[in-house]
């Protein structure tokens, strides 16, 4: 009789919980998630507010003070221009979470609507895609980015060029501008076929999960089943390759700029940063290892919230 | 009785890249509303497929090549699939054996139970919610105003087949299709849901298939048991009939390699020797011949079809329709 009464105030006191409650709940009590969110979220604020946190103009040259350790005017010391590392930092954060950004979308998107027309069509589309995306796959990723960013760069200097004598847009005579939609184009070439697999393999194991046959077998729509139950069930894995592509995406600009075919200097980037410091590692070693650090902790930190978001948007792994 | 479900010479065939798969071939019955058929059979007999086809809901490779599905008064062979649609729940639906994998993960139960209330019955949201209420309450879930809100793997595996039970029932199907709805449980439950199940049908006057290869289910649920082999109806008949004095060799076997605990402890447990054949290279004659105890010449020569042997009760076996009872399995224990 008591364990009557105790189970239903126990339901009685079970509040509703949405889906994405719950996850944030279950995501919540992750200590290494939590740890990558708030490392993240200060990562961005810097990334925003970075003219207004940097001490320094991060292109000012000061002769007087090349490869300062770190001091009090200039806390991260400086590099062998005289510019102030800390201020590189914070504007190459600008440089690491763009570029994330704009390439997960970008790849997102791409993989989402290339993967699901694969899985949905089938047939020639579905096998022609596959070939691409094996064939793009095989490559070294970065390799394949750093070859295509050496190999198009003339040709998309001569367009920039055309289009600025067309239209006089001050912006494409901008040498770091270039290497910024150059890093995207390559980046997102060699990003969307990892999305596009994910999402076609999803549609496709999804599609044939006894739920959605449940689904038709009480006659609801197409629309309906695509929209309610295919998408959010692809969805939460889709989410989880975003936040750990994340990360990569800063891996993979900062690589590309430590070879010199990413952002070039005087651009900030962390990778380039390492780079140019090089040769003077044992004397100077802090000028490569806060852009190391810094780029290190960040990929963590977006390896953690992808793991964390795993494990917390998949209802059946979730602990109630 | 209105009859709810009349099925003619039913053929549903895959064609496959083995070869033509006749996994149902020459099905015919009839149910009436209020009755429950048991289809029993091995595994790949064709009894799901059967069932899919009652709901037009075959995989791609699958067809309906020939013969009439005739729900509630209208051939269905024929129609568009958004005709189909808009018969799927108020007029068939379908209890799966695992409810787990059949409800949604993403989704709370109380919206997978409201949506086929708002698009089939146009209910609103408001209106839905309360029926889902009803509707869990009704399948004996405590608290259902709250467990509307959970997820189906907050539910136990009982509750979650009562949920499946609910979501079936929710448009008032004049035929429910149940596919091994109790497999999946332990033995308490099993009989708990199969007790809603009747009870069920007993209020809405539902046609019932009962999907099952659990003599014992079959026994104690069912009006009338249609024994399947390889695609094809054996034996149909009166559940009691059939059980006293089943005609067809596969059927008493079937009955016979189930176990009784007070006879049987000193006997190894009777089993039909050998495979059901393989649907694509099907023997000549009778399908069962290959394995039948009881087989003469004729048997692999022509193939015999359904003809009564007593009340509604009817067989498809050469030997069954002699005038001495065939006891093929075993005879001195029976």
């Amino acid at each position: 009789m008591a364990t009557e009464v105790s189970l239903a105030a126990t339901w009685r006191t079970a509040k509703p919980r949405s889906l994405w409650g719950d996850a944030a709940r279950t995501f919540a009590r992750n200590r290494a998630g939590m740890f990558g969110l708030v490392i993240a979220i200060l990562l961005f604020l810097a990334a925003i507010f970075a003219p207004l946190l940097a001490p320094y103009d991060h292109l000012e040259q000061n002769w007087s003070r090349l490869r300062e350790p770190p001091s009090r005017d200039h806390i991260m010391g400086t590099d062998e221009l005289g510019r102030d590392v800390y201020s590189r930092l914070l504007m190459g954060a600008r440089t690491a979470i763009l570029v994330a950004i704009i390439i997960t979308f970008t790849a997102t998107i791409i993989g989402l609507i290339l993967g699901s027309l694969g899985a949905y069509l089938g047939g020639w589309v579905d096998q022609a895609l596959v070939w691409v995306m094996d064939a793009l796959m095989n490559f070294p990723s970065i390799w394949l980015a750093a070859f295509v960013s050496v190999s198009t760069r003339p040709s998309i200097a001569r367009w920039a060029q055309a289009i600025y004598i067309a239209t006089g847009w001050e912006s494409m005579r901008n040498p770091v501008i270039l290497d910024y939609l150059l890093v995207f184009g390559c980046l997102g070439l060699v990003g969307w076929p990892g999305v596009a697999r994910l999402v076609r393999s999803q549609v496709l194991s999804i599609r044939e999960r006894e739920f959605i046959e449940a689904q038709r077998a009480i006659g609801a729509p197409t629309w309906w089943i695509t929209s309610r139950h295919l998408m959010p069930n692809v969805l939460g894995s889709v989410i989880v390759s975003m936040s750990s592509s994340f990360g990569n995406a800063m891996l993979a600009e900062s690589s590309l700029s430590f070879l010199g075919v990413g952002i070039q200097p005087p651009g900030a980037s962390w990778g380039n940063m390492i780079a140019s410091s090089l040769n003077s590692w044992r004397s100077d070693p802090h000028l490569i290892l806060m852009p190391g650090l810094v780029l290190s902790v960040a990929v963590l930190a977006y390896n953690f919230i992808g793991d964390a978001l795993n494990d917390a948007l998949n209802p059946r792994e979730r602990d109630r | 009785m209105t009859q709810v479900l009349e099925v003619r010479d039913l053929r549903t065939h895959f064609f496959t890249q083995d070869g033509l798969v006749a996994a149902v071939d020459g099905l015919s019955f009839e149910l009436a509303a209020g009755e429950i058929i048991g289809l029993v059979g091995e595994s790949g007999c064709g009894k799901s497929t059967a069932a899919l086809s009652f709901m037009r809901l075959i995989p791609k490779q699958g067809k309906i090549v020939s013969g009439q599905i005739i729900l509630d008064g209208q051939d269905i062979v024929s129609l568009s699939e958004a005709e189909m649609r808009q018969l799927r729940g108020p007029k068939v639906a379908m209890i799966f054996q695992d409810a787990l994998a059949a409800l949604d993960p993403t989704m709370k139960v109380g919206h997978q139970l409201m949506e086929p209330l708002q698009t089939h019955m146009g209910m609103s949201p408001r209106a839905a919610r309360k029926r889902a209420i009803e509707l869990l309450d009704r399948v004996g879930i405590p608290d259902p105003d709250t467990r509307l809100d959970e997820y189906s793997y907050q539910f136990s595996g009982g509750m979650r087949q009562r949920v499946m039970i609910a979501i079936a029932l929710s448009c008032n199907p004049k035929l429910l299709l149940a596919d091994e709805p109790t497999t999946a449980l332990d033995v308490t439950i099993q009989r708990q849901i199969l007790d809603l199940i009747l009870e069920l049908r007993d209020e809405t006057g539902a046609g019932v298939i009962l999907i099952t290869h659990d003599v014992g289910v079959v026994a104690e649920a069912c009006d009338r048991v249609i024994v399947m082999y390889a695609g094809n109806a054996v034996e149909m008949g009166p559940t009691e009939e059939v059980f006293l004095r089943p005609g067809h060799p596969y059927t008493q076997g079937l009955l016979g390699s189930t176990l009784n605990v007070g006879r049987d402890r000193e006997h190894a447990l009777p089993a039909i020797p050998g495979m059901p054949p393989d649907l694509i290279d099907l023997p000549r004659g009778c399908r069962f011949e290959p394995r039948c105890p009881a087989r003469v010449a004729m048997c692999s020569q022509e193939t015999p079809v359904l003809k009564s042997i007593g009340r509604q009760h009817e067989v498809a076996c050469w030997r069954a329709w002699e005038k001495a009872p065939v006891l093929a399995w075993d005879s001195d224990r029976r």
